[in-house]
């Protein structure tokens, strides 16, 4: 026993050695992940298939769009829903348009305006049994880029997806766990403005103001004169800074949301828009509207938004050149919003809808918070409150006095 | 939870040193016995130390016990396992056995947090080690314990991809990483 206890460090030695050489203290790390192979079709192809075809499912809701009896839906990168909502407690899909890349829309008369990935499609639905791609500008929006970390490409777009669980070995320096960054899509997007009959959400990058269509993208502000509606043209292109999300048109003006602030510009030559003043504040993301004199901007973080900010800022813009901070109310993860005379309605993520009474700005009282939905964007019309949410786009009718009932839904299948 | 599990290492050792240094009777069969050790790690990540320890019951040459520590190999971590040892001679100095299997519970540390670009989530895995040692009888019923061994652990993580301010947003993708830590475990305890 005692010649087994001399020889055991001996025996250990070997084992170790033996052990490293036969890799056995080789550390490993796995990754696993769903690799997204792009579906290509031509860009040919792709623009012959714009049609009205039968009605698809709601999987992925975008933007909206609401005019008169219709609702623009976006099937984000894959569409737009085309919704009969003549009678809201029974709202008809009727049809899709097949837009791979979609994600915003507006409409003017009878002319759909939509982004295709970069490009911008003109597609008239005078006849909605039979609709018609007017005309296409090529790389209207340069800054788009699709999903997943593709480029656009002059010749092909992306369709679909399909998607595939893959393991594979961590590369690199993985010897402590890390995240990775990972650029998904850079979108771009839509708005409503007197005079024009269309309303779009307060989450929009496309507004329509008189005769001009008024996109945003990461950086700039495009004017297209749409004085014939179905021959749009790039009248202009304005510099705004970075990280720019939203527009918004009330009266003469635009307000633009971005992540480091709001800016207000001034139409008096619509295709020249102005900078009238900016409001900053903290990095997160900020949907805004306006009323005669007070704007709201909702201010939100999470995964998508930086910083830790989630509020409502009222801003006094009684003087469009110096707007001014009238009282912040906290919120949970507010999204798009919508005023409607004194009522404000507010996406508040999963907290639900929110509806305050607005008559007081500097004193908002809540009136109602509808909860078990996560709401993101809202459209108020004829007092019908249109909501898209995680798992169905609901309406809900009210009186002026706040009184809010549920009229229908129609539910979302999920991808 | 970590600090609760860092406390209770602690009192673990205060405890089991307590309820050690009394004297055991002759006719009782088992005992409970407290085991303590600190131990050094080496894989390809490199060296990096661990303490343990070690409580439980003591069967004629069997010992069967519960232990953690804070694993510093890789990703710092608290493992919780069970620890099943045979010692083949408890008279003076003799050769001992053990297996442990159990939970590796992630901590990571504020160094580990700052080198990583986004957020992720960490969360528990396998905790394995199995080898052979010396015991070295001292007074008082305590023991020197030098063993050598080979240990695995794993530790999980979900990670969402960033994405740019928009919405809508895009769907949501995950990477799922599994970090597997294999290394040859030389410990130094004290047997109570």
């Amino acid at each position: 026993m005692k010649q087994f206890y001399m020889a055991l460090p001996g025996l250990m030695a070997i084992l170790l050695v033996a052990c490293t050489m036969q890799g056995c203290v080789k550390d490993t790390c796995t990754r696993r992940f769903t690799m997204m192979t792009p579906v290509y079709k031509t860009t040919a192809e792709v623009r012959a298939n714009i049609k009205n075809s039968p009605a698809q499912t709601v999987q992925r809701p975008g933007k909206m769009f609401v005019q008169g009896n219709y609702i623009f839906l976006n099937e984000v990168d894959k569409g737009i829903h085309i919704i009969d909502n003549s009678n809201p407690a029974k709202p008809l899909n009727k049809y899709f348009i097949n837009i791979p890349g979609n994600i915003d829309l507006a409409v003017k008369g009878t002319t759909l305006y939509a982004d295709l990935y970069s490009d911008m499609v003109t597609i008239d639905i005078s006849n909605p049994d039979a609709i018609a791609v007017k005309k296409i500008i090529d790389d209207a929006f340069p800054f788009r880029r699709y999903e997943n970390g593709f480029m656009p490409d002059n010749n092909r777009v992306i369709v679909d997806w399909i998607k595939k669980d893959t393991t594979v070995e961590c590369t690199g320096n993985w010897t402590s766990p890390r995240g990775r960054f990972f650029t998904d899509a850079m979108a771009f997007s839509s708005s409503s403005v007197p005079g024009v009959k269309g309303i779009s959400g307060s989450m929009a990058r496309f507004c329509l103001f008189d005769d001009y269509l008024y996109t945003v993208t990461n950086s700039d502000l495009n004017v297209f004169n749409i004085l014939q509606p179905q021959e749009p043209k790039l009248a202009n292109k304005v510099s705004i800074g970075w990280n720019v999300e939203t527009i918004y048109p009330f009266k003469n003006n635009l307000f633009i949301g971005s992540a480091s602030g709001m800016f207000i510009y001034g139409t008096a030559n619509p295709e020249q828009p102005n900078q009238l003043s900016r409001f900053s504040h903290a990095t997160v993301c900020d949907p805004v509207i306006a009323d005669d004199e007070y704007a709201y901007v909702t201010l939100r973080s999470g995964t998508t938004c930086a910083g830790f900010t989630n509020q409502l800022d009222v801003l006094d813009i009684t003087n469009l050149s110096a707007p001014k901070l009238l009282k912040s109310y906290p919120l949970t993860n507010p999204h798009g919003l919508s005023k409607n005379g004194f009522l404000l309605f507010i996406c508040d993520g999963a907290e639900g809808l929110k509806v305050f009474n607005a008559s007081k700005a500097d004193d908002l009282k809540l009136i109602k918070t509808i909860s078990g939905l996560e709401t993101y964007d809202v459209i108020t019309d004829n007092n019908i409150a249109m909501v898209v949410a995680k798992d169905g786009l609901y309406q809900y009718s009210f009186t002026n006095e706040g009184v809010i009932s549920f009229i229908s839904k129609i539910s979302i299948q999920p991808l | 939870m970590k600090i609760r599990l860092i406390i209770f290492i602690f009192l673990s050792i205060a405890l089991g040193k307590c309820v050690a240094a009394q004297e055991i009777p002759s006719h009782v069969s088992h005992h409970f016995t407290s085991i303590n050790q600190v131990g050094l790690l080496t894989g390809s990540a490199g060296q990096a130390a661990n303490i343990q320890t070690i409580n439980g019951l003591t069967w004629s040459k069997w010992f069967a016990g519960v232990g953690t520590g804070i694993d510093y190999y890789g990703t710092r971590s608290i493992p919780l396992f069970v620890d099943l040892r045979r010692n083949f001679n408890t008279k003076a100095k003799g050769l001992f056995v053990y297996a442990d299997g159990g939970i590796n519970f992630p901590w990571i540390s504020d160094g580990q947090k700052l080198s990583r670009p986004y957020t992720g989530t960490s969360s528990k895995g396998l905790y394995l080690d199995a080898g052979a040692g010396l015991r070295f009888k001292l007074k008082n019923s305590s023991a020197l314990l030098l063993s050598a061994g080979y240990s695995n652990k794993q530790v999980n993580e979900k990670t969402d991809l960033m994405t740019i301010m928009i919405w809508p947003a895009p769907e949501k993708t995950y990477e799922y990483y599994k970090y597997d830590y294999r290394r040859i475990v030389m410990k130094l305890g004290l047997e109570f």
